[in-house]
């Protein structure tokens, strides 16, 4: 069949297409407001042992409207926020200007006993917040915990109501949450929610581009790569990609030798159609659709060896692409439901799921040199901390410690299908995504124990730290 | 065809686009990106500069029209300009997708897509790159998933002769089907791959790779899910046909129109021979024209269809000689060739001669001078007495050019099966065993070295155990791995493994490790290695932490005999007295002693000592700092002050005994959509010395 009268066809269906139906509004998904995310957080070292309850909730408008929101019964105390953030509510809100926050206090104690609020247990926060449509912004309620009880027996809490401003480049955390359609940013030197940012629908996989000034962000259910400016922390842009069915993970591939941001290309796992599709990022468009395995998992680049590898999940297969071409240009036999890959100087690790395994592949050898039993469904890992391996055994709920030597040093429990990590080799924490949950959680590496976890959105999922 | 294409196609949009009737989403976007660079650098006395200006420019108008409740139809075109130097290109691009979804009781999508990419490499010459995709997708509730798959790209030019000419089609079907029977979740997943590409400049090939897979996988639960069995069992057949076409000369013999002779002419370059049919009438049993060898200067030739290149005559002869006396006697031929039966011209080179008995004929080749004309005659300079020899034939034998193709196929059988068993009795222990089999069949036409079977086996054993509740816990492993290659000896590796891990404070904890590893082939034993890991973690005060690792390793070669032990000692030691402030210092000391099975022995040691400090004095300032003591001694530092929300400045300091750096970065974006980058840096490296300034300012729509 030949091209052109293939176009001249479609140009033909499209025209009468358009001639005989009605007209109807365009691809334009039904219009987002704006969101607020509400978070309270103390930083008293040592607070007196107060709590309260907030079963209530309205916004004040710059007009003087108030506007009502329900929420869920929130008990809040001052001990276990000491140090630690606690997420109060999501707030879909019209777009516009807000100078209050107006809190109903359901009951307060101060070390069991009772004290008094004030009438109807109403507490009034002035605030200044401005939300364009579209917008997800977090507000950070700051309480000072010591200064909390007036005349003895009052409950008059001092707190300032906040948008925090966002620390340098390098210190924020981007988190997809996929069950919502925000990012969630989050400061690892404060290790709290500080920030959010709208996209597309379904977020999922999460890359940081070559020169660290951009992140490109899959959308799977509307088709889409937001691609955010990681200086102002907003959409930059958004490519559709037509093409492939279940999209679910991205990398970014980028001549070495190319300084601009904007060039490049994305590659794209579909697991419905098991291919992976080509996006040309200056040309905002898709380039072509390259066929894998079946069931492709997981993707990396090597931009040094111009590959990307894709591992496929019920072919228990590695693909390798060499991204001048666009081919796969090897295929590698691994074990048993391979889910995720990392790559590591001259090796790839192959997170096999079905065998408990990982198949260690050598670049160079194009074979499997080395497989470390892991005995949890290894999902998705990495190395860091002087080679040191974290592992999540998502289905067992699981993170395992790994030694270079292989030998497994502990498996702890982390709730919610942990799926994805990164680490902070600065701060020594390691930070994974509960999949089934909304929490973040923080590890530390060194007495492997969970140290906290921070709400982000539903259906967390990818996780990147921004660079300098 | 293409240009016109475009231009019909924009023209086409731009016209439905102004109906009054029409009702699309649109969007426009672009950017601008322009870069100047200069990079210097000096060594000794020599100084290199160069310049780079580089300009980008695209513009891109996106289309989403909603046909009806279930069509929908998206594109766009864009265009883009770019300039690097004095080079420049120009890309035209249209997108096209049509998007069927019925509702949603029928779970079907199909979409269609076309994309192309008209890139002027040249005022005169082009490269289009076009993409169509299809695919549709069904999965009715409680039926298999169908997908198909289809995918056709090509890339090609608008010379004469085509530079650029290749096709690449994939068409992929899968089904799945999951469910679940009797408490067992069932997955069956079949598919076939086969992607085709075809290039078409040069010599033609073709590679094709048609794959089938199948897979089931079956998992469930037992005794409250603390048993868990899952097993999955797969086949695949790859296969690759790669042809390639060649053209390659063959010896044939070409068409004669005239049979031409004349006896003994005063010159054989200046003459006409007569047509003579019965010389190609193809009767070698009856003397042509009763032309003879018993006298000298017979000319015997002919005429071809068309001037051919000929390498050799057959010269069919009839005689009452035995073969033997015809192979030995000798006419002295001549080669002679003309273009107009008038003029002549003598071949130079003597043709070598042979009798072949079986066809009655002489073979006079002059191969080696094989030349173009439409006459060629043969002249014999010699006779022989002893017997008359007759011609009957004479035919013309020249190369021709064919193409051949060769065919390589390479097929490949996989058949594979795993089964995991996972076991919780009680919350304080667990078990698990896997157990993984392949079988791989390859063979090619390529040679017996390309067909060869693999049997692989792989188990593993995982048990853990929580001996005391917080306090301590062991955890156990086993993994075995053969691989029987049937060109190579039997290969296989185990390894084994044990930890302790106890909390014997909240601020002490330390875990104990040992693996063994071994690895034989065919049966015997070529190496081992053992390895012993211990961790210590103290928690020395609140947020200053210390570990203590060390790693004692044993490794033997069986076969060599050499042995070589290693130690190493790590400390890491962290602190982070203000939330603002971390340092982490971590120092390695290693040995490493190797002996031969002469007795001889080398030992080495390194050193490692690195230490970080990181400082956020405030949220728009971090600084940091690294130093390397051991086994090199270098610094760097860096610094970002996010002076307003849109003026960021980064510096970066590194000097080390080889090399210095620095560089500085200033970046501006004084409204969301418009970027400007400052970029310097710096390196001395010795007498050399290198600097490197940019400058970029990117917009965007």
């Amino acid at each position: 069949m030949r091209i052109p009268r293939l176009s001249i066809l479609i140009l033909l269906f499209f025209a009468v297409s358009c001639a005989n139906l009605p007209n109807q509004a365009g691809l334009v998904k039904p219009e987002f407001k704006a969101r607020l995310l509400l978070y309270i957080h103390s930083e008293s070292a040592y607070p007196p042992d107060i709590r309260f309850t907030v079963d209530s909730m309205a916004l004040q408008n710059s007009g003087g409207k108030w506007t009502e929101v329900a929420i869920p019964p929130v008990d809040i105390s001052s001990t276990e926020l000491s140090g630690n953030q606690k997420f109060l509510a999501e707030l879909p809100v019209e777009p516009g200007r807000y100078k209050a926050v107006r809190l109903r206090i359901a009951k307060a104690t101060r070390r069991g006993f009772d004290l008094a609020l004030p009438p109807g247990g109403k507490l009034l926060f002035p605030m200044d917040i401005e939300l364009n449509m579209g917008d997800s912004s977090v507000i950070s309620m700051v309480w000072d915990a010591g200064k909390t009880v007036g005349k003895g027996i009052l409950f008059q809490p001092s707190i300032v109501v906040e948008q925090e401003p966002l620390s340098s480049r390098g210190l924020l955390i981007y988190v997809t949450n996929s069950g919502s359609n925000h990012i969630t940013i989050i400061d690892r030197s404060l290790e709290r929610v500080v920030g959010a940012i709208t996209v597309g629908d379904g977020p999922k996989g999460m890359v940081l581009g070559p020169t660290g000034e951009r992140v490109y962000i899959l959308n799977t259910i509307s088709s889409t790569v937001s691609i955010i400016d990681t200086s102002n922390h907003f959409v930059f842009d958004e490519i559709g990609i037509i093409s492939g069915n279940e999209p679910v993970e991205l990398a970014v591939y980028s001549d070495p030798d190319n300084i601009s941001p904007g060039e490049g290309k994305i590659y794209i796992i579909n697991r419905g159609s098991n291919d992976v599709s080509v996006v040309d990022i200056s040309r905002r468009r898709l380039i072509q659709t390259i066929p894998v395995g079946l069931k492709p998992s997981a993707i990396a680049v090597d931009v040094n060896r111009r590959e990307v590898y894709v591992t496929n999940e019920i072919s228990n297969t590695l693909s390798i692409i060499d991204v001048t071409t666009n081919t796969v240009k090897n295929t590698i036999v691994v074990e048993d439901r391979p889910s995720g890959l990392v790559i590591n100087e001259d090796s790839i690790y192959v997170f096999n799921e079905g065998s408990n395994r990982i198949s260690v592949v050598s670049q160079i050898l194009r074979k499997v040199v080395r497989t470390i039993n892991v005995g949890s469904g290894p999902k998705r890992g990495i190395l860091a901390f002087s080679e040191r391996l974290f592992v999540t055994g998502a289905s067992g709920n699981v993170l395992t410690f790994i030694d270079p030597s292989g030998a497994i040093t502990r498996t702890i429990s982390v709730k919610g299908f942990p799926l994805n990590l990164m680490a902070d080799e600065e701060r020594y924490r390691i930070y994974v995504t509960a999949y089934n949950s909304s929490m973040v959680y923080l590890i530390d590496p060194n007495t492997e124990k969970v140290l906290k976890g921070l709400h982000v959105g539903k259906n967390p999922y990818g996780i990147v730290m921004l660079e300098q | 065809m293409s240009k016109r294409f475009i231009i019909y196609l924009l023209a086409g949009t731009l016209l439905y686009m102004s109906l009054p009737d029409s009702t699309f989403a649109l969007n426009i976007s672009g950017n601008a990106d322009l870069t100047y660079r200069q990079s210097t650098t000096k060594t000794a006395s020599v100084t290199t500069k160069t310049e780079t200006r580089s300009e980008r420019y695209y513009i891109n108008l996106d289309l989403n029209k909603r046909l009806t409740s279930t069509i929908a139809l998206n594109g766009s075109i864009g265009m883009r300009f770019s300039k690097t130097g004095d080079k420049e290109s120009q890309d035209f691009l249209p997108q096209f997708n049509l998007i069927f979804s019925p509702p949603p009781y029928f779970n079907t999508r199909f979409s269609m897509g076309y994309n192309r990419t008209e890139t002027g490499i040249n005022e005169s010459n082009w490269i289009t790159t076009d993409y169509w995709n299809a695919s549709i997708t069904s999965s009715p509730a409680y039926w298999p998933t169908f997908a198909l798959n289809y995918y056709l790209s090509r890339q090609f030019d608008y010379e004469d002769v085509h530079l650029v000419d290749s096709t690449t089609s994939t068409i992929t079907a899968t089904a799945t089907y999951n469910f679940t029977a009797m408490d067992t979740k069932i997955g069956i997943v079949s598919s076939f791959v086969n992607t085709l590409t075809e290039g078409n400049v040069g010599n033609a090939t073709t590679s094709e790779t048609p794959s089938n897979r199948s897979n089931i996988s079956l998992s469930r639960y037992f005794w409250g899910k603390r048993i868990s069995v899952g097993s999955a069992l797969g086949w695949s057949r790859t296969k690759s046909i790669q042809k390639s076409d060649k053209v390659q000369d063959f010896s044939r013999s070409q068409d004669r129109s005239e049979g031409l002779y004349i006896d003994n002419p005063p010159s054989p370059t200046s003459v006409t021979l007569s047509n003579t049919p019965s010389l190609i009438d193809n009767n070698i049993a009856t003397t042509a024209n009763l032309i003879d060898l018993t006298s000298i200067n017979r000319n015997i030739g002919l005429r071809l269809s068309a001037k051919r290149k000929i390498s050799k005559f057959y010269l069919y002869v009839n005689s009452t000689a035995t073969a033997a006396q015809l192979g030995a006697f000798i006419f002295g031929f001549n080669i002679y060739k003309s273009n107009d039966n008038i003029t002549w011209t003598k071949i130079p080179t003597a043709p070598t001669v042979t009798y072949n008995s079986i066809f009655r004929r002489y073979e006079i080749d002059w191969g080696g001078m094989a030349t173009t004309a439409e006459y060629f005659k043969v002249v014999n300079t010699l006779f022989v007495a002893l017997a008359t020899v007759n011609v009957t034939e004479l035919e013309a034998v020249g190369p021709t050019t064919e193409t051949v193709t060769d065919r390589i196929e390479t097929s490949s059988d996989r058949v594979n099966g795993s089964l995991n068993l996972t076991v919780k009795p009680r919350d304080w222990i667990d078990f698990s065993y896997n157990l993984s089999y392949s079988l791989s069949e390859s063979e090619s036409d390529a040679g017996l070295a390309d067909n060869f079977k693999t049997t692989s086996l792989g188990q593993g054993i995982n048990f853990s155990v929580t001996a005391v509740p917080k306090y301590l816990h062991f955890t156990g492993n086993y993994s075995n791995s053969t691989t029987s290659p049937s060109s190579a000896p039997e290969s296989s590796s185990n390894s084994y493994g044990l930890s302790l891990n106890s909390t014997i404070l909240p601020t002490l904890r330390g875990n104990l490790a040992y693996v063994r590893s071994d690895s034989l082939s065919d049966g015997a034993l070529k190496s081992t290695t053992d390895s012993i890991t211990t961790n210590i973690n103290l928690g020395l005060y609140k947020g200053v932490d210390m570990r203590f690792t060390n790693v004692f390793s044993i490794s033997k070669q069986i076969d060599s005999g050499t042995k070589s032990d290693s130690q190493s000692y790590q400390v890491f030691l962290s602190a982070r007295p203000w939330r603002q402030v971390q340092w982490s210092t971590t120092a390695v000391k290693s040995f490493a002693d190797t002996t031969s099975s002469n007795g001889g022995s080398t030992s080495s040691t390194s050193d490692t000592i690195t230490s970080t400090i990181t400082y956020y004095p405030t949220k728009v300032v971090y600084i940091s700092a690294n130093f390397n003591l051991e086994p090199t001694m270098s610094q760097s530092y860096f610094a970002t002050w996010r002076i307003a929300k849109t003026l960021q400045t980064n510096f970066n300091y590194g000097t080390s005994d080889i090399s210095d750096n620095m560089s500085a970065t200033i970046r501006f974006t004084p409204f969301q959509r418009l970027t400007i980058t400052l970029r310097m840096s710096e390196t001395t490296s010795g007498a050399s010395r290198s600097s490197d300034f940019l400058a970029r300012a990117s917009m965007s729509l």
